[in-house]
């Protein structure tokens, strides 16, 4: 008898050690996604730490999280942010009524109002790409591969592997 | 560039707005800034639905004492067309405040129930239900229907002062707007409101002669508003006292707090006080027979601007700390 395999469920690992700061992640979301002038879906935040010479920068790749219990979902007045099956927190712009709701629910200031259409939009893990197999732009453009995405399901992934054998945090947990 | 990142009032400015306040601090190199979600309109809201609550409220529990008679004028037009009126604006300042204003029905056609904004919209409609149908009696020449509507009418002008709260403690990153002390908060603020309109409005309205009215002759209807205003601007100022005073659990409330007491809000929290102060002073003075009555009235006009300034300061400075 054959095992039933667990559903889909995305996650995303971002290794902040290995983050050089680089910002390819946010130009080629930028261009995947034609994120206009002004916002950003992900960007890159540096913070100096230390006095010279005992000075390191530290790379924050900040985006959305992709809660669980997403507060953008429930504060949603139309479902215009819904949860996905697979885990992904997406977005439909043509029902999305711009009440800025979601923006005020976010813990991480993930999502904005793109000033071409007045919709609420973020980081949807590149949905598009990945129901066609493809891994989000992020995660192909990145030269350390900082970020990681695969199926928390599958034990085989490199990104299950790392969530059950590393020390992970959730920023703000909800 | 860095160097030209968004600044001013509609953006969340980036790092800790106490600045550092570390030697171990790390300092901030590069970030984005974040517009602020809900501006000025969303604060005003909050006053005008205050408004719209406040004056139903408060007529109906001059109605219900019997200070005020069902037959009087305040009663049967007053009450409807100032709540209405400000309840109209209300949904206006709403609708305006939306990306998309022509999308405003999806809010009913398709809504997500788990939404406070889609709770407190169809609480709305049934408040506006309630304040047409009474306009109608009155205009029918009916009255004892107005009263009867008071039953459903009570409840969701309450719901409708509160439901707020709720609405913004959906923003579970925000701390300063989860005060479980929110909702009374806000309902004595309807009250404050809704008293310190009626009280010119029943001084005009009323056929009182100028002399009458210039020597303060203080009527029981008029002695009832000026106790109201005066005891909810003293639990109004001894809330926000609680609220500043006491040591929040969290960085970010008491970031936010900061922004509202000492940061980029002072202004409008501090002459939101002061004025509410007043506002609540003269009345409690007038009562007392220390000051004549329309000094005491003139209290009325201080408290309106005083808790919009602070409603101002409140919304702005919850929404102030950067969380990215």
């Amino acid at each position: 008898m054959m095992e039933q395999s667990d559903p889909i469920q995305w996650a995303k690992v971002i290794d902040h050690t290995r983050c050089i700061g680089c910002h390819a992640c946010t130009t080629a979301c930028k261009s995947e996604n034609l994120v206009p002038l002004s916002v950003t879906r992900t960007y890159v935040k540096h913070v100096d730490i230390g006095v010279f010479p005992q000075a390191r920068r530290a790379h924050q790749v900040t985006r959305c999280n992709q809660c669980v219990h997403a507060p953008c979902v429930t504060a949603c007045p139309t479902a215009a942010m819904f949860k996905r099956a697979d885990g992904i927190v997406d977005f439909d712009k043509s029902i999305c009524i711009g009440c800025k709701a979601c923006m005020a629910a976010c813990p991480y200031d993930a999502i904005f109002i793109n000033p071409e259409d007045h919709s609420a939009e973020k980081c949807n893990f590149c949905a598009h790409r990945i129901d066609m197999n493809l891994e989000p732009a992020c995660v192909v453009v990145c030269p350390t591969q900082a970020i990681l995405v695969g199926d928390m399901n599958d034990q085989d992934s490199y990104v299950a592997q790392i969530i059950n054998r590393d020390t992970v945090a959730v920023r703000r947990p909800e | 560039m860095w160097s030209e990142q968004q600044e001013g009032a509609g953006f969340v400015t980036s790092g800790n707005p106490n600045f550092n306040n570390s030697s171990a601090a790390a300092l901030l190199s590069y970030d984005v800034a974040h517009s602020i979600p809900w501006d000025w309109r969303v604060s005003l809201y909050t006053w005008t639905k205050g408004v719209a609550t406040g004056v139903y409220l408060v007529a109906c529990l001059l109605v219900l004492l019997g200070v005020v008679d069902v037959t009087n004028s305040i009663w049967l037009w007053a009450t409807p067309i100032i709540s209405g009126g400000f309840l109209a604006i209300t949904g206006g300042l709403l609708v305006w405040d939306l990306e998309h204003p022509e999308r405003f029905h999806l809010i009913f056609t398709r809504p997500q129930w788990r939404s406070w904004l889609v709770k407190g919209a169809f609480i709305i409609a049934g408040y506006t239900l309630v304040l047409a149908l009474h306009f109608i009696a009155s205009w029918a020449g009916s009255i004892s229907f107005q009263r009867w509507l008071m039953i459903p009418g009570i409840p969701l002008a309450i719901l409708t002062a509160i439901y707020t709260a709720y609405l913004f403690a959906q923003a579970k990153a925000r701390d300063m707007w989860q005060n479980p002390l929110l909702p009374p908060h806000l309902f004595f603020q309807s009250a404050l409101l809704g008293s310190a309109v009626l009280l010119p409005v029943l001084i005009i309205s009323e056929n009182t002669s100028a002399v009458e009215r210039f020597l303060g002759f203080a009527r029981p209807e008029i002695n009832l508003l000026l106790w109201i205003l005066a005891i909810t601007s003293a639990i109004h100022l001894l809330m926000i006292g609680g609220e500043v005073s006491l040591t929040h659990p969290t960085a970010h409330a008491r970031l936010a707090i900061w922004e509202m007491v000492s940061g980029r809000y002072k202004n409008d929290f501090w002459f939101g006080i002061l004025l509410s102060l007043f506002g609540g002073a003269l009345p409690l003075l007038a009562v007392l027979n220390l000051i004549s009555i329309p000094l005491g009235v003139a209290g009325a006009p201080l408290a309106l601007i005083g808790l919009m300034l602070f409603e101002n300061a409140y919304v702005q400075a919850g929404q102030s700390v950067p969380l990215a």
